[in-house]
């Protein structure tokens, strides 16, 4: 009894301290109402026009790396697009296609198809590659130093931020979170000419980091 | 002036088609002494020095990925892979050592407690060594045609199969080395890997084969 007593108690504190990280206390205060914003996309990561890009890709998982060349090819015809990753010697690890409504599976390394794996990358790519419009954005924030505007999408119990820098116009950081925590932030490192230099995708739920440096774009 | 055209397209064709002739493949006269040569040539070899053009072919991209490098290889198993555009990558075998460096991250492995990366150590070694003639993982084919002797090898162990279709190794005629490597892979997609440069039984260091 002591002891379920104990647990019960633990449990609680862990609801009372996920509760204080809800979305009311992510650091962002109302701004405006999302009224008036210009419609146009939200995502300038990568440029709304690009065919095909090609990254050396590297991946941090619960202290093991290992790294690639990841290549995205944007068919327009579907609004889809087609990943595929091989090692650094040309062995093909995996070729997904990314369509609005859901993910197929062309090819993948058996060792890698799982299916958390696979959701992990769906998940990562359409914070990349979809297309977030303002206008239709469920709330408009800032944060405390109202150093940058921020969008909020809901999709569920899904919420998607992109943070744009009030000084650039520049898109600072996308992230994504439950309502509870904080899930993957996606950080672009643009060069000086706004290309996405550098992309990092950081997992605040696993120890999971993966890092794309670009190399082509066309 | 019509008349002439056609001519000329004629021949034209009929020379392409004479070099496409060439190319072709045929059945390998003397396999018997092939494999003496190549034999000969991989003990006679101390070291190996070379650099190589790597090109992967996906039939969903028009374009092909093209990556440069250069290797070292000495005896014994001693390997320096190392891709120099448009990144940098080393991959370094060192008897039953494997490193990785990925810009700055380094990354060790003990190839015996790991089977892929002990099948990969063997295909690159003996790929480069060209000393596959008797392996039990693949079965061989031998052809040629005027340029290059051909070494077509399909894996018949299940894990190797299950991603790769065949490897195929081009041997100049002149030196009895490996000039072109070729992986098709289960999807018909292909990665080839052109050797030029090639320097044999020069002095390389042991530092070659350590990452700092």
């Amino acid at each position: 009894m002591k002891a379920f007593l104990i647990q019960s108690s633990l449990f609680i504190n862990l609801v009372v301290l996920a509760g204080g990280c809800a979305i009311r206390n992510y650091g962002l205060s109302d701004f405006k109402n999302t009224q008036g914003v210009n419609p146009g996309s939200l995502n300038p990561v990568l440029p709304d026009t690009f065919s095909t890009v090609l990254f050396k890709a590297g991946v941090d998982v619960y202290g093991r790396y290992f790294s690639g060349l990841l290549f995205i090819k944007a068919i327009d015809s579907t609004s889809s697009y087609r990943l595929i990753m091989t090692t650094e010697t040309g062995l093909q690890l995996f070729d997904l296609e990314l369509m609005p409504d859901r993910m197929i599976i062309h090819a993948c390394m058996e060792k890698m198809n799982r299916k958390a794996v696979m959701k992990i990358i769906e998940s990562d790519f359409r914070l990349l590659l979809e297309k977030y419009e303002a206008h239709k954005a469920q709330a408009l924030l800032t944060d405390k130093a109202r150093l940058h505007t921020v969008y909020r999408f809901r999709d569920g119990k899904k919420l998607t931020y992109f943070f744009i820098e009030n000084k650039t116009g520049y898109l600072d950081r996308i992230e994504r979170a439950s309502p509870w925590y904080k899930k993957v932030t996606v950080l672009p490192e643009p060069d000086e000419n706004a290309k996405p230099n550098t992309i990092r995708f950081m997992h605040h739920d696993a120890r999971l980091e993966i890092k794309l440096k670009l190399l082509k774009i066309s | 002036m019509k008349k002439s055209l056609i001519f000329v397209s004629l021949t034209l064709f009929l020379l392409q088609f004479q070099t496409l002739a060439q190319e072709a493949f045929q059945p390998m006269k003397d396999t018997a002494a092939f494999r003496r040569e190549v034999a000969m040539q991989a003990k006679v070899t101390q070291s190996i020095e070379s650099d190589f053009v790597q090109e992967k072919n996906m039939s969903v991209l028009s374009e092909k990925i093209i990556t440069k490098g250069h290797f070292y290889f000495k005896k014994e198993n001693m390997l320096r892979w190392e891709y120099l555009d448009p990144f940098n990558y080393v991959i370094i075998l060192n008897k039953d050592k494997v490193t990785i460096k990925d810009d700055n991250k380094v990354s060790r492995y003990d190839m015996n407690a790991n089977k892929m990366f002990r099948s990969i150590n063997d295909m690159m070694i003996n790929s480069v060594q060209g000393n596959v003639l008797d392996s039990k993982d693949y079965t061989i084919k031998l052809m040629e045609n005027q340029h290059y002797f051909l070494v077509e090898m399909t894996p018949v162990v299940k894990e190797t199969k299950a991603f790769l279709k065949t490897i195929n190794l081009y041997f100049s005629r002149t030196s009895y080395t490996v000039s072109r490597v070729k992986m098709t892979e289960v999807s018909g997609d292909y990665t080839s890997i052109e050797f030029v440069n090639q320097k044999k039984n020069e002095s390389i260091p042991d530092s070659k084969f350590t990452v700092h």
